[in-house]
C-alpha cells in the first residue's frame, strides 16, 4: 500500500509536519472561537482596566486595614503573583482545546492537541485578564522596559500553563486530576517561594527583568522549554467512570431541588479546583513578596464564587427542561442562588485561613464583608451576561468554563460589587447586596420563562 | 384527560406552533407527527409546564396547564438528554418521585431499572451514560410516579432495538392502566401502537385521525403521512 502522504513530506524535514499539525490545530481553535473574539477583544480591554482598578484597591484597602504608606511597587507583586495564577489557569479547567476527544478519533494527533490547546488558552479569558493587565502594570511602573518584561513573565507564566495542563491529562482516574492539579500547583508554590527566598520570586524577576534584559531572556527561553515538555506529555483526557456515594433526596419539593443542584455542584471538578484555588492563591501571592496581602482573601472569594456561578448552567446537563416542568422558577433560582453561595462562604473561609496561614489573614471585623461578598459573587452569578444560547459540552467530566463573554460579565459583576462592599460602610453594603440580590434573583426567574435563554443564565 | 385549546407558540417574530387544539382521553394515545423544527417537541414543552404558550390554553385532568396539579399529573420525556450529569441513576428516579410526591415508588424503580436494562449503570453518574442509556433513564424517570398524563417526546431516538421493544411495551403498559399518552417520533412503524395520529404541517396541526382508519385508507402510516403533510 503505498502512503500518499510520503512524497509530499518528502525532503521537509523532521520537524515540518509536527509545525503543520500545530499550526492547524491553532488555526481550528482560532477559527472555532472566532465568534467570540469581539467579546474577547471588548473584555480584554476592560478587565485590564478592572484589574488595573483592582490592584489600586488593595493599595487603598490595605491602607484601610491599617497598613500605610503603601506604594503602587508594593502592589506590584500582587500582579506578579499573577504569573502563577497563569501557569495554574489550564490545569485548573481554563485552556482547553473544544473537543480534544473527538478531533483525536478523526486523526488529529500529539501537534494538533499541542497546537489546539495552546490557541486555547490564548483565546481563554485567562491571558485575556492576565497578560493585558500584567503589560499595562509594567509599562506603568517601570515604562517599556517594564512593557517587555511583563510581557516576558506573561509568555512564561503561559507556557508553564500549558505543562501543567498536560501533566493534569496524564492521570486518568477522577482523582487523578486532582492529585495532578494538587502536584503541580504544590511545584509552581515550591518554586515561587524558592525563588521569592532567594530574592529572585516573580516580583523580584520582574524588577530583575526590567533593568536588565538577560533576565527577560532567561523567561522566554525557559518558557520554550516548558512548551517543548507540553508538547511532549500532551495526551486526550479520559473519561474514567466511578461508582457515586447515593445520596438520599428530601421529600419536599425546594429540599429536593437544592440537595440535586448542590451535588451537581460539590461533584464538579471545578468546585474542587475553586478550592485548590482558595488555598493556592494567597500562598502564591505571599511567595511572590508580597508585603501586604490582607485583602486576597476577599478577591480569591468574589473570583472564584463568580467562577462557579458563571459556570452554573454546566451542572445540570440540560435537565433544566425537565426540571422546569416540575418544580417552581423560583425554587429553582432560589436553589441554584443558595448553593453557590454556600460554596462561596466555602471559598471564603478556605482562602481566609490560607492567608491566615501566611500571616496575611483578614481582620476579624471585616468578616461581615466577607460574608457579603459571598453573597455578591453568587448573585452575580446568577445573572446572564448573554442572551443567546451557547454551544457547550455537556458529557465532559470538566465543567466546561463559560463563554468568554459570561465569565468577564459574571467577573465584572462581581468585582464591582466586592469593590463597593470593601468601599462603603457595612449598613450601605448590606443594603447594596441585598438590593442587587432581590433583583438578581426576579431577573432570573423572569428569564426562565423561556429556556431558549437557560443556556444563558450564567 | 388533556384538553387542549388554541395553543400558539412564537419567539419573537418566529412562529414555531400555531393554533393547536385536540383532546386525549384517558387510556389512549395521541402521536404526533410531523418534519424536524415543525413545532412537535415545543407542543410537548408547553404541555409539561416547562415553557408558557403565547396563546391558547390547555388542562391536565381538569386544572389548569401550568398548575402544581397539573404538573404532577404529567410524566415528561423530553427530546435533549435530560439528565443531571452527576446524579446516579437511581438519584434521578428519587428525584422524579419526590417532586410528583410519589409514596410507593421504590418497587416501582426496581422494576423500570431492570425492564429499562439499567441495572448495571444505576449507580454511576448518568454523565457517563451513553445517548441511549440516557432515554431509558429519562423514560424511567417519566414512568415512576406512574403519571395519569405522558408526554414522551421522540422516545425511541438512539436506543437500540431491544429498546424499542421494551419502550413500546411500556408505553402500552401505562396506557392499558388507564394512562393519556401524547407521542412524538419518527419511527412510524413504532407510532401504529397509537390510537389516533396527527401531523404537523407548517406548524398547524392537521387532525387527529384514527390510526386504523389511516392504515385502511393508505395501507401505511408512512403513505399516510405524506398524504397528510402535503395535502
Amino acid at each position: 500500500m503505498t502512503n500518499a502522504a510520503a512524497p509530499v513530506l518528502a525532503g521537509r524535514g523532521p520537524l515540518r509536519p509536527h509545525l503543520s499539525d500545530a499550526r492547524l490545530g491553532m488555526r481550528h481553535q482560532f477559527r472555532n472561537s472566532w465568534r467570540m473574539s469581539r467579546a474577547f477583544a471588548i473584555g480584554a480591554i476592560v478587565m485590564t482596566a478592572l484589574m488595573h482598578a483592582l490592584a489600586m484597591l488593595t493599595a487603598a484597602l490595605h491602607a484601610r486595614i491599617g497598613t500605610t504608606d503603601v506604594t503602587v511597587e508594593m502592589v506590584l507583586p500582587l500582579a506578579a503573583g499573577l504569573w502563577s495564577a497563569l501557569a495554574l489557569l489550564p490545569a485548573l479547567g481554563g485552556g482547553e482545546s473544544d473537543d480534544p476527544m473527538a478531533l483525536a478519533a478523526a486523526g488529529a494527533g500529539r501537534s494538533f492537541r499541542f497546537g489546539a490547546r495552546f490557541a486555547s488558552s490564548l483565546s481563554d479569558a485567562g491571558p485575556g485578564l492576565f497578560v493585558p493587565a500584567l503589560a499595562l502594570v509594567g509599562a506603568a511602573v517601570a515604562g517599556w522596559p517594564g512593557w517587555l518584561a511583563g510581557l516576558a513573565l506573561a509568555w512564561n507564566g503561559l507556557a508553564v500553563g500549558q505543562l501543567s495542563g498536560a501533566a493534569s491529562a496524564i492521570l486518568v482516574a477522577r482523582v487523578g486530576p486532582t492529585i495532578a492539579l494538587v502536584s503541580v500547583a504544590a511545584l509552581v508554590l515550591l518554586s515561587a517561594t524558592v525563588l521569592a527566598t532567594t530574592g529572585v520570586g516573580p516580583g523580584a524577576w520582574w524588577l530583575a527583568a526590567t533593568a536588565q534584559p538577560g533576565y527577560a531572556l532567561v523567561l522566554v527561553v525557559t518558557g520554550l522549554l516548558a512548551l517543548v515538555g507540553a508538547w511532549a506529555l500532551n495526551r486526550p483526557a479520559e473519561q474514567v467512570v466511578r461508582s457515586g456515594r447515593t445520596v438520599r433526596i428530601p421529600k419536599t419539593e425546594f429540599a429536593a431541588v437544592l440537595v440535586t443542584m448542590f451535588m451537581g455542584v460539590s461533584r464538579s471538578v471545578m468546585a474542587r479546583s475553586t478550592i485548590v484555588t482558595a488555598v493556592i492563591t494567597p500562598l502564591l501571592v505571599r511567595s511572590a513578596g508580597a508585603v501586604v496581602t490582607a485583602s486576597i482573601a476577599f478577591f480569591v472569594t468574589a473570583a472564584a464564587a463568580a467562577v462557579l456561578g458563571a459556570n452554573g448552567f454546566a451542572y445540570d446537563g440540560g435537565a433544566s427542561v425537565w426540571l422546569l416542568g416540575k418544580a417552581s422558577r423560583l425554587h429553582m433560582v432560589l436553589a441554584r442562588m443558595m448553593t453557590t453561595t454556600v460554596w462561596a462562604l466555602l471559598l471564603a473561609v478556605v482562602a481566609a485561613v490560607s492567608a491566615a496561614l501566611v500571616g496575611a489573614a483578614p481582620p476579624l471585623r471585616l468578616l461581615p464583608q466577607l460574608v457579603l461578598v459571598a453573597i455578591a459573587a453568587a448573585a452575580a452569578g446568577i445573572v446572564p451576561s448573554v442572551t443567546r444560547p451557547v454551544a457547550t459540552d455537556f458529557n465532559s467530566f470538566r465543567a466546561q468554563p463559560a463563554p468568554v463573554a459570561s465569565a468577564i460579565g459574571t467577573l465584572t459583576r462581581s468585582v464591582v460589587l466586592t469593590t463597593v462592599v470593601l468601599a462603603v460602610s457595612l449598613p450601605v453594603a448590606t443594603a447594596v447586596v441585598i438590593g442587587y440580590t432581590l433583583l438578581a434573583v426576579g431577573h432570573a426567574r423572569w428569564r426562565m420563562r423561556d429556556p431558549v435563554g437557560l443556556a444563558a443564565l450564567a | 384527560m388533556l384538553e387542549v385549546r388554541g395553543i400558539s407558540r412564537s419567539y419573537g417574530e418566529h412562529v414555531i406552533v400555531q393554533d393547536v387544539s385536540f383532546h386525549v382521553e384517558p387510556g389512549r394515545m395521541l402521536a404526533l407527527l410531523g418534519p424536524n423544527g415543525c413545532g412537535k417537541s415545543t407542543t410537548l414543552k408547553v404541555l409539561s409546564g416547562a415553557i408558557q404558550a403565547s396563546a391558547g390554553t390547555y388542562t391536565v385532568d381538569g386544572h389548569e396547564g401550568g398548575t402544581d396539579h397539573a404538573r404532577r399529573a404529567t410524566g415528561y420525556v423530553p427530546d435533549t438528554r435530560g439528565v443531571f450529569p452527576r446524579l446516579t441513576g437511581g438519584e434521578h428516579l428519587e428525584l422524579a418521585a419526590r417532586l410528583h410526591h410519589a409514596d410507593d415508588w421504590r418497587q416501582r424503580a426496581d422494576d423500570l431499572i431492570e425492564q429499562l436494562a439499567l441495572d448495571e449503570v444505576v449507580d454511576l453518574p448518568a454523565g457517563a451514560y451513553s445517548h441511549g442509556q440516557s432515554r431509558r433513564l429519562s423514560m424511567a424517570m417519566a414512568l415512576v410516579a406512574r403519571p395519569p398524563l405522558l408526554l414522551v417526546d421522540e422516545p425511541f431516538d438512539g436506543v437500540d432495538l431491544e429498546g424499542v421493544d421494551t419502550i413500546t411495551d411500556l408505553l402500552i403498559e401505562a396506557r392499558a392502566e388507564g394512562a393519556a399518552l401524547v407521542l412524538t417520533t419518527h419511527l412510524l412503524d413504532a407510532a401504529v401502537i397509537a390510537d389516533e395520529v396527527a401531523v404537523f404541517r407548517h406548524h398547524e396541526l392537521s387532525g387527529p385521525h384514527p390510526t386504523g382508519q389511516l392504515l385502511q385508507e393508505h395501507g401505511t402510516l408512512q403513505a399516510a403521512w405524506k398524504h397528510l403533510a402535503h395535502a
